[in-house]
This record gives structure tokens, sequence and C-alpha cells, in this order.
């Protein structure tokens, strides 16, 4: 190996770890996260029910906000149903949220900032 | 609209075929977002649109078949794809060198390729091919590297379900420190190889 081959390697390892550090410290902030357990956006790709399961409130719920009538079960896509309604997605998002926090019971008296280790249960597998 | 977006409303509208094609599609090398699609996927099956097994079947499956079209392709391609294989990685000299490293470590390099060094899949696809690795066991740690890709994301998906996109993107950036991780130890090596390699005398 010639002393340009080692200082190639040597800068390329130095370039690998670089990047190895960044994807683990976005990993770690990631893991954060997950143990912080937010409720997760809602996106135009997901169903009434992938939302309702995910946001834990009845899917009549929804399917009340969004003007559609609470049975039978819609399984078409938020982006469907706001198309099909002719507004943007987002009005749609806008108005499962506001539906969402209507539909969740109120948190009790004091519970207003979680503490450290005191998330909401994981839900266990 | 992103392609992560498209595909989970592929994923969401017609079920099982759409996994299907876009793990294949993903085996052969194509950049979709596979890993988030399987939590997805494990996150319709706890809400229950779609069933456990079925899901598991046709991932696994359309998994085995894209890495196995990426393997004929490297074995059967034929002298102008083996060329153009040797132009991407470097020259005739480091395509002869990743044979060589495939013939003796193709088995657990296809094995942990399937589920842990996932970016390395469809590279080491061709190169088995182009090695001429036995294609009985290159089949056996396909399966079982893809079985365990395929039951480890669902299930985290259907255990996680409220938190698909925080765990993709948690899990995709241990996957690429892993690949590092990977990538740092085979630089060291090369460079302690170098060292104790003996020194030309000059001329």
């Amino acid at each position: 190996v010639t002393r340009r081959t080692r200082l190639l390697l040597i800068a390329l390892l130095a370039f690998t770890g670089a990047l190895t550090a960044n994807f683990a410290v976005r990993a770690f902030d990631h893991g954060r996260q997950f143990r912080a357990r937010p409720d997760e956006p809602i996106q135009p790709w997901m169903t009434i029910p992938y939302i309702a399961h995910a946001r834990r409130v009845p899917p009549d719920a929804i399917q009340t906000a969004l003007g559609l009538p609470a049975q039978p079960p819609d399984r078409r896509t938020l982006s469907e149903i706001a198309a099909a309604q002719g507004r943007p997605p987002g009005a749609a998002i806008a108005d499962i949220e506001a539906a969402v926090q209507r539909a969740r019971p109120p948190r009790p008296p004091g519970a207003g900032t979680p503490t450290p280790g005191a998330e909401t249960p994981r839900r266990g597998p | 609209v992103s392609l992560s977006e498209i595909l989970l409303a592929g994923l969401a509208n017609y079920g099982l075929p759409a996994i299907g094609g876009a793990i294949v599609l993903a085996a052969l090398g194509v950049p979709l977002p596979a890993t988030l699609l399987l939590l997805a996927a494990g996150a319709f099956v706890d809400q229950g649109s779609l069933s456990l097994g079925p899901v598991l079947g046709v991932a696994i499956v359309a998994a085995v078949l894209g890495d196995l079209t990426g393997y004929c392709l490297g074995r059967w391609g034929g002298p102008p794809l083996v060329a153009r294989l040797g132009r991407w990685t470097g020259g005739a000299a480091r395509l002869e060198q990743a044979e060589r490293l495939t013939r003796r470590w193709g088995g657990w390099g296809v094995f942990l390729s399937r589920w842990l060094l996932t970016p390395f899949g469809p590279v080491l696809n061709l190169a088995s091919g182009v090695a001429g690795y036995s294609l009985l066991a290159f089949l056996c740690f396909d399966i079982l590297g893809e079985a365990l890709w395929v039951a480890l994301y669902v299930l985290l998906g259907k255990f996680f379900s409220d938190q698909v996109q925080t765990l993709s993107a948690l899990l995709g950036n241990v996957t690429w420190a892993v690949v590092g991780v990977a990538a740092m130890l085979g630089i060291v090596w090369l460079l302690v190889r170098g060292c104790r390699a003996p020194q030309p005398l000059p001329s």
C-alpha cells in the first residue's frame, strides 16, 4: 500500500465516520421521539379506519367530521375523500384533528405537562 | 405528492398486490421505501384491513423473486452485463476481488444484507450471480434473511401501529449507521492489512 493510498483510506475513514455519526445522532433523536409517543401526523394516504386506530377514536366520529354518513365504514384514502369533496387534503386533515380533540376524553386535572418517565403507557405487543 | 405517499396510498387501496409489486422492484434495486411499506402493512394488519399470514407470505415471496431475478441477471446476463458491472464497481480487478469475497463470505453476506445491511442487498444479488455462487445456497440464505426482514418489520408495524412514520425514520437511520460502521470496519481492515504487507523497496 503506497503512502498516497493510505492517506486516501484515512480520509475515507474520516468521511465515513462523520456520516455514521450523523446517522447515529438522528437515530438517537428519533428514538427519543419514539419513546415520547407523540400523535402520528395525519397524512393524505391514510384511510379513516387507519386514522381512527392510530388516534384511538371511533371511526364514525371522523366520518361525521368529514361530512360523511357515520355508516358504512369508508375505506377510501383521505386524498380521495378530499378530492371527491373538491377541497385540499389539508382542510380534511384540519377537520379530523378537531374531531379527534372532541372525541378524546379530557385530560384529568393536573395532567397538563407530561413529565419524563410519565408518558402514556406503551401499548405492548 | 412524494413517492412514499403514492406507495402508501397504493397499499391502502390495493393491499397485497401493491406490497408484492413494490417489494419485487425494491429487491431489484429500485429506490422504493420498502421498509416503510412493511411497517405500514403491519399497521393495516393491526387495524384489521389486512391479514397477517397473506401479508407475510406475499412479501417474502416477492422479495425472494426480486433477489432471484438480480442473481440470474448477474449469472446469465452475459459478458456485456458483466463488463458493465465491472465498470460500475471500479474495473475488472475490483470485480474479481468482489467475486472472491462473495465466494468466501457469500452465504453470510447474503443473509445479513437481507435484513440488517439492506442497502447492499441488490448489489450482492448481482455479485453472487457474477461470482457463480451456488444457486441453492443463495436461495437458502436469501429465504432465511428475507423471512427475518419481512417478519421483523411487519410485526414492528403491527405492535407500534400508531408510530409507523417515526419508527420508519428511526429504523432507517439505524440501518445507515450500521452500514457506516461496517464500512469503517472494512476500511480499517484494509489499512491494517496494508501496514502489515511488505513495503516495496525503492528502486
